[in-house]
């Protein structure tokens, strides 16, 4: 005992009294005036080892962006200059200062940059067809997006270091694992898009593919596909995006015809889709409720909810949950037996909902990569 | 833009400086540690061992990172394509080819003649479940 007091209080200086008192001081001195220096120091190694992932991340979507489509493309030029301005591509959003409007103004230059991209995809693989186009559409979009994460992280991590403002270094050292789980699901979404498999998002329209298999079906708006079918004894009107190319399809426009179409009255609409899940919710879990499944800058579901109000027909909805990487990665096998589920689900529905003989319309929202009618 | 197939870490002259300062004081400590339990001093010997098996665990845990080992980049899966016949209940599983889709028509039924399509191509996620996440 009389060992452990001298060793602590220092009655008697032994080598390791002096060196554990030196250290005490040393490290109050050191924790009092750079205590907090130490901490940016440490949160500023977090966010560098980040961005190393991210370019990593930037770097093998490019990669395998510039290897398939000069596999599958055949283009006659070196590709890569055309495909790093890509890359560089932004989207300027309408003004909200007026919001009156602003609805078609977005519907618009989203309609523009669509098909901008797809001139340019064109371009870039003169011998794909068109699926491939579409997934190369869709792998493009996932590098530029890795690209500007990237860019932005880079950009607030060297403007904090170089203005030693440890405000912005600590928020983006708080955001980083939210960021880093956005670019880890896009990565996961590279080599789908690259090889055209089915991803979480496609839920809606792999319902569908059930209902329609072996169905005739006809284009009813652009990239948007109906058939008719019978379920339950009721007469169903079955949409979904084209496949099996990577398309999402303008469902708004596509319910507009179609319910301007259809003589009966149309007694429901259900709108199937996969949804994001919160922590701890089971993947492939199957929910209903009611509005306008559909995700996106909201000019879809703007739309579906207007010719919806037009006609006065209610809105379900039936949402497949799934989290934010398993709906960009391919698709889990429990999402695939989710979308089982939710068949029986949408069955119960028109049971509880409808009467036999009357006419539905079911729409599979979501990207149809590696589903086709 | 390089293709790496992991996040590269530049390597520090700082940090394996820092790295070899720490590991030599720790062969120290432990010697030490040695020197003072032989010596009978206990609660001395108790320290040094402490201190020296501390700093050799943290120069462990530094190598990867100081020594540039990167941090592996997430291996993608293979999905795989199902099958099926939609007469009778014959299913085939195989690994994912480019250009599968749901429902491409495949080969005829060994069972019974009829036209088999794809019915699903998915993963199948291997990996442990969180038992924590049960419990709430």
């Amino acid at each position: 005992m009389s060992t452990l007091s001298n060793l602590l209080l220092g009655d008697q200086p032994s080598a390791i009294n002096i060196v554990l008192q030196v250290a005490f001081f040393a490290f109050l001195f050191v924790m009092l005036f750079y205590g907090q220096r130490i901490q940016i120091m440490m949160w500023t190694r977090d966010i560098e080892r980040g961005l190393r992932r991210l370019r990593a991340f930037r770097d093998r979507a490019r990669e395998v962006s510039l290897k398939t489509i000069k596999e599958v493309g055949k283009p006659s030029e070196d590709i890569t200059p055309r495909v790093d301005q890509f890359l560089e591509r932004f989207f300027i959003q309408p003004v909200d200062m007026d919001p009156s409007g602003i609805v078609w103004k977005f519907d618009h230059l989203l309609d523009v940059r669509d098909m901008s991209m797809k001139d340019e995809v064109k371009r870039l693989a003169p011998e794909a067809r068109d699926s491939e186009l579409h997934n190369f559409e869709n792998l493009l979009e996932a590098s530029m997006d890795l690209n500007f994460i990237y860019r932005v992280v880079k950009h607030y991590y060297l403007f904090g270091k170089r203005t030693n403002a440890y405000i912005l270094i600590a928020q983006l050292h708080m955001l980083l694992p939210m960021i880093m789980e956005v670019a880890d699901a896009y990565d996961g979404a590279v080599n789908a898009f690259a090889t055209g498999q089915p991803i979480g998002d496609g839920a809606g329209a792999l319902l569908v593919n059930k209902l329609i298999r072996g169905l005739q079906s006809r284009q009813i708006e652009k990239d948007m596909v109906v058939a008719e079918t019978s379920l339950e004894g009721r007469r169903l009107f079955v949409m979904k995006a084209e496949g099996p190319g990577g398309n999402v399809g303008k469902p708004g426009d596509a319910f507009r015809s179609l319910l301007d179409s259809i003589k009966e009255k149309v007694s429901g609409i259900v709108m199937v889709d996969a949804a994001l899940k919160l922590e701890g919710e089971t993947t492939g879990e199957v929910s209903e409720g009611i509005g306008a499944a559909i995700g996106g800058i909201g000019t879809e579901r703007f739309k579906i909810e207007e010719v919806a109000h037009k006609y006065k027909v209610p809105i379900f909805a039936l949402v497949i949950k799934m989290s934010l990487r398993d709906a960009i990665a391919p698709m889990k096998k429990e999402i695939h037996e989710g979308v089982d589920k939710a068949l029986e689900r949408l069955k119960r529905i028109l049971r509880e909902n409808t009467k036999e003989g009357e006419t539905i319309v079911v729409a599979g929202i979501g990207n149809t990569i590696g589903i086709g009618q | 833009m390089s293709s790496k197939k992991q996040a590269d870490r530049p390597k520090s002259a700082f940090g394996l400086v820092s790295l070899v300062i720490i590991g030599l004081l720790s062969v120290w400590f432990l010697y030490n540690g040695f020197v003072r339990s032989n010596n009978g001093s206990v609660v001395e010997s108790l320290v040094f061992f402490v201190l020296g098996v501390l700093g050799i665990a943290f120069s462990f845990l530094m190598v990867n990172r100081v020594m540039g080992a990167g941090i592996p980049l997430p291996v993608q899966k293979t999905p795989i394509t199902s099958i099926r016949c939609p007469k009778c209940s014959f299913k085939n599983i195989r690994d994912f080819q480019v250009g599968d889709y749901i429902p491409k028509p495949m080969e005829a039924c060994p069972s019974c003649g009829t036209q088999t399509t794809i019915d699903g191509i998915y993963i199948e996620d291997t990996s442990p479940k969180k038992k924590r996440e049960d419990r709430f």
